[in-house]
Parts: C-alpha cells; structure tokens; sequence
C-alpha cells in the first residue's frame, strides 16, 4: 500500500492544531498557577473560567496531537478514509470553538467535567444557555473523535482482513502458535484496540450529554446525581485514557526509529492490549471512593482494577520501552529524550495514581493537588512528550531540516521543567493543599511558587522546540510525498 | 501520620523507578545485540508478573482494614455515639452541632441542598483527615473519631461554584 500525501497532511493538521492549543491552554494553566503563587491577582470567576477551559482544551489537545501521531504512524500500511478523517478535524474545531465561547463569553466556570447539578445551578455566575453550549461542544467532540475511532477501525480490519485479525485472537489464544499470518503491526494493534474501546466510550458519553439536552429544554426534570456522576465519570476516565494509549501506538512506532531495533508484535503486547480492551472500562470507581453511597462492589472494583490496569502497563509498556532502549546505541536526539522523559513520566505518575487508587490513601489525597499532580504527570511528560518526540521527528523528516545541540538541551529543559512542575502539585497534595481553589492559603503558597519558576522553564524548552517546529512547519507540510520504509515505525 | 506516609513512599519508589531509568538510559552507550537483551525481557516479565499481583492482593485486602465506610469503621471504631447532620449548601455548611468529644466514634450524616460539594475534615495543623461527598439527594455517612482536641477546619472538596474556596465552616473537639 502506498503512503498516501494527503494522510500526511490530515496528520501534520492535527498534531499542530493540538500544539498550538497545548500551548495555548498551557498560557491559562500558568495564570491559574501564578494566582495561586500569590504573584497575581484576578476575580476568582475568572480564575474558574480560566480552569473550565483549561481543563477541556488540553483534554482535546492531548487526543488531537496524539491521533495526529497515530494517523500519520498508520499511513502506508492501513487504508483510512480521507473524508472521515477531515471532517473530524473540522468537527472537532467548531467543537473546541463552541467552547471557547461558551466560557468566554458565557463566563461558564464549572470545570471541564461539567459535574452535575452545578452547570444548571449556578446561582446567576452563567446562564443555562451557556452551559449547554459547553455540553454541545463536549457532543461534538465525541462525535470527531467517533469519526477518528470509525477511521482507524475500517483501515485496521481491512488490513487485517477481519476485526478478529485484527485483534490478533487466533494469535492470541493460541499463545503464539498460530495465527502469524498478516498479524497487525504494535500501532495497528494500538488502533483497533483504542477505536473499539473509544466507539463505547462515545456511547457513554451520550448517555451522559443527551439527558443533559432534554432537561435543559425542559423535557425531563432532574436526573439521579449519582447516576449522572458515574456515567461522568466512566466517561471522563475513557477519553482521558484513550488519548494516552493513543500515544502508547506513537511510542511503539518511536523505539524502533530511536534505537534501531525492531519492535514486533509479540505475545506478551497481544495479552495486554486485548486485557486492556476490557479493564479499561473497570477502573472507573477509584473517582468515585468518597461517595460512600456508591454500591461498594463498584468501589472494590474500581481499586482492584486500578491496581491491577498497572500491570499490563509495567509489563508491556514500560518493560517494553526500557528493553528496546537498553543496550541499543540509542543517541541522544530531540525525539530520543522526549521519548525517554515520557517513559519516565508515564510510570512516575502511574506511582502517584496506584497510590491514590487505595481508598484509605484516597481519603486524604481526593481532591487535593495530587490527583492534578497524578494526572499532569501523565499528559505533560507521557502523552505529550510522546507525541511531540513524534511530531517533532517527522516534521524534521519532511523538511529535511536538522536539529541543533541547542534543540537538545531544550528537549531536557521539557523534562526538568515537566517534572518540577508536577511533583510541585503531587507536594502541595501531599500537605493536604485542596484542589480547584482560585486563592490559596499564604501557608501553601510556596510549592506554588517553586513550581511557577519551573513552568518558566517548560516555557523555554516550548519557545525553542516550538519555534522550530512552526518554522519547519510550511516545508514539512510540501515535503516529500512519500517517507522512507524505517521512519513509519514498520 | 498517612500524609508522612505517602510522601515517604513515594519518595522512595520514585526515586528507585528514576534510578532504573537513569541506569537503562546509561547502558544505551553500551551497545548489546538485541537478540542477547530479547532473551532475558521474558523471564523478567514473568518474574515482575508474580510479584506485582501479589502485591496488588495484598495491597488491596490490606487497605480493607482502613476503609472509611460505615460497615467497616463500626467494626473497627465501634458503634458511633454522636450523630450529627451536616448540609453543604451554596456556600455554606450547616451542623446539628459543632462540638464533639474526643476520642468517641462520631458519624456525620453528611447532604447537600443543591449541587455537589465535598466534606474535608482538616486538623489544627492543616492536614486533612476524612472526607466525603455530599450530595443533593443521598446521605453519606462518615463516622470519625477525633484522637486530639482543638478547632478543626471543614473545607468544601468539590467545586460548588466561584466561592467554592471560600466555603468553610469550623467544628471544636473538646475533651470529655
């Protein structure tokens, strides 16, 4: 199959979409840090706003660069629809759009989960015509990301030949006997799984957002709280997920380019991803441990699955990474150290979230600056930092532009200033700092502050790298029509 | 106390997986074949396959001892001897009473009036302590017991609206 140019551009769309919103949504995080640093001062309405939008942009930037990643990762080997693919793209920024205006203009500053019954109760800070404005945002973002989902998964069981092969099952449950015959690549593996898993995820999401629509048009009245909660939450929890094993298809194409190795589809990554197509959904109820109401048999599972989900992630992921860069000669190059500083990331923040999955922890980390600590962790120095590794190759590769030792150090400030940044916020959690609080206390001001010179450093790192990028950008995007075989990660 | 904990545990596991890390990236200027390092992932990964489920058993009928539900902390605590209503409203708390004993189980039948907030318990020294939920609709039961006297703040958990921070209460435990 021929590598298609047009793919290409699709991909190069969204990665630099999502880049510039990252980086967009990262100038809101910095004010909300600098307010609670105490070195600025604006109305806390503002402050909430700030966060809404925050929140649901980098959510939406995060699967953007990373879907960006896989598409282009997928070009050559997997057929994908051009058509679906651009108007998900094209959905997806009326959606963030949408959005922007609703908490702009609107003033909603509910946070990006929108958690039921606060959007409807404001109490005047926003009307409730904002608030659907938000949700109809959030429904338009799921369908660009149905529109992805349905993409990959016609593309991968057409190259496989059926959803069965492309999920490698003969493979699978015949622990590696049989079945080796046209056996997916790590990303088309990736794809399947994360698609399937993201078409149910949509499903939630619907359940979730259509009852939403009605009551605000006054066609049913108020809806369980916990109910809604819980749909809230499995959903949130899918998407945010989504996107980092989104990234996890871009990693496994990065190792072999970074190290020279090869990277198959083995067993073990087989077990994983099809174990992940289920306990995916499982882990839901450790959001949920403080609503001692919850059926507890939800709450027990939620822990045993959150604990447990780590495994596939240690043993293959992780395991995976570190064995096809140990001993392999891997030089030191922009993607090399995004790559590494997102394996360390992801597992460094997997220890924060293990800890906060046991509900005794739970108790007196919930809601505090741990649990962003956790999951910043996670997006800054795992999906993203894969992503860019990604990005930042191919645009490279396509301009036939080269990267300077200058490059370099601005890759490692990303990771120092990345990780400064969050183990500011997994501090402040630890000292029982709350979360989502437009002022802080002068006593818990100090890692704010501390973290504060660090994303300064970040901001560096991005202002190098990002410069790079958009300058390359023009001739990557007329580069050449066709990628060498090695840099697609085959 | 837990918060100690946590910072000591994490501290240490942290530092060993960034010490792993840092090893596996040093060791890239050591080039091997990769069919010599392919043969050892294996018996690795089926050695970290045991031990890590094992500890995710352990771990979790351990954290069963310290869970905060009312079926446990009646077993372990004994049965509550105060029980005191608690509604989170926007953006204010109201108790049935705001003083208890030290050293007694005390339940808090925590709920809300409108939208969800979080009930956070924090000690003199601003470390917090329990919390729950209160929900328009359903009760959260939180039974508790307080091992030292003094004022005690009650922070919202759960963002209610723009003076969520602002929405704080006080309860004093005194000795019997």
């Amino acid at each position: 199959m021929d590598h298609n140019i047009e793919v290409t551009r699709i991909a190069l769309l969204n990665m630099i979409t999502g880049f510039v919103m990252f980086l967009g949504m990262g100038l809101l995080g910095y004010a909300m840090r600098l307010e609670q640093a105490g070195f600025w001062n604006f109305d806390p309405s503002t402050f909430y706003e700030i966060m809404t939008l925050h929140g649901a942009g980098m959510v939406t930037a995060a699967l953007i660069v990373a879907a960006g990643g896989l598409i282009e990762v997928l070009n050559g080997s997997t057929p994908l629809n051009t058509r679906l693919l651009w108007t998900a793209y094209v959905v997806g920024s009326l959606a963030f759009a949408i959005v922007l205006l609703a908490v702009l203009v609107g003033g909603v500053g509910a946070g990006w989960t929108m958690l039921y019954p606060l959007p409807y109760h404001s109490l005047g800070e926003w009307t409730i015509t904002a608030a659907v404005a938000v949700y109809v945002g959030y429904f338009l973002t799921a369908i660009a990301f149905l529109l992805n989902c349905i993409a990959f998964l016609r593309g991968t069981v057409s190259a496989a030949g059926t959803l069965r092969k492309a999920l490698a099952f003969e493979y699978l449950f015949s622990f590696g006997r049989s079945g080796t015959d046209r056996l997916p690549s790590p990303a088309q593996l990736v794809a399947t799984v994360v698609s399937f898993d993201g078409v149910a995820t949509v499903v939630v999401g619907c359940v979730w957002l259509i009852p939403r629509f009605l009551q605000a048009g006054g066609l049913i009245g108020s809806t369980d709280p916990l109910f809604v909660k819980n749909i809230l939450v499995l959903y949130g929890h899918m998407i945010t997920n989504l996107a980092m094993y989104t990234a996890l298809g871009v990693l496994l194409a990065m190792l072999p380019i970074i190290t020279g190795r090869e990277l198959k589809t083995s067993l073990p990554l087989v077990v994983a991803l099809n174990l992940v197509l289920f306990v995916l959904f499982l882990p839901f109820g450790h959001h949920l441990y403080q609503d001692f109401v919850e059926p507890k048999v939800l709450l027990f599972l939620g822990e045993f699955a959150s604990f447990a989900s780590t495994v596939p992630v240690l043993l293959v992921a992780i395991l995976g990474g570190l064995s096809t860069i140990y001993r392999s000669g891997m030089k030191w190059s922009v993607p090399s150290i995004l790559i590494s500083l997102g394996l360390w990331g992801w597992a460094f923040g997997g220890i924060a979230g293990f800890m906060d999955a046991a509900i005794p922890i739970n108790q007196v980390t919930h809601n505090t600056m741990w649990v962003p600590g956790h999951f910043h962790t996670y997006y800054v120095l795992g999906v993203l930092a894969f992503a860019f590794a990604y990005m930042y190759y191919l645009i490279n590769e396509r301009s036939g532009q080269h990267e300077t030792i200058f490059s370099r150090i601005a890759a490692w400030l990303y990771g120092i200033g990345g990780a400064g940044f969050v183990i500011m916020f997994l501090l402040s959690g630890a000292l029982s700092v709350p979360r989502r609080y437009a002022e802080h206390d002068p006593t818990w001001r100090l890692p704010d502050q501390i973290s504060v010179a660090f994303v300064g450093v970040l901001a560096l790192a991005l202002l190098w790298l990002g410069g790079e990028i958009f300058l390359r950008f023009r001739r990557a995007w007329s580069g050449p029509s066709a990628m060498p075989q090695a840099s697609q990660g085959r | 106390m837990i918060q100690i904990l946590l910072m000591v545990s994490f501290g240490i596991l942290g530092a060993i997986w960034t010490a792993i890390w840092v090893w596996v990236l040093v060791s890239a200027r050591h080039p091997a074949p990769q069919v010599q390092v392919e043969a050892e992932v294996p018996i690795l990964r089926r050695r970290l396959l045991y031990i890590s489920m094992a500890l995710v058993v352990a771990i979790f009928l351990v954290s069963i001892y310290w869970l905060p539900y009312a079926f446990i902390r009646r077993g372990v605590d004994g049965q509550p001897v105060i029980k005191i209503q608690v509604l989170g409203q926007q953006w204010v708390w109201t108790f049935s009473q705001t003083e208890v004993p030290v050293n007694v189980p005390v339940e808090f039948d925590v709920t809300s009036g409108d939208v969800n907030h979080g009930f956070g318990i924090y000690d003199p020294e601003g470390h917090l302590i329990a919390q729950t939920q209160a929900m328009p609709g359903y009760t959260n039961r939180l039974i508790f017991t307080f091992e030292q006297p003094g004022d005690y703040i009650v922070r919202c958990l759960e963002l209610c609206g723009t003076p969520h921070f602002l929405m704080a209460s006080h309860i004093t435990v005194v000795k019997q």
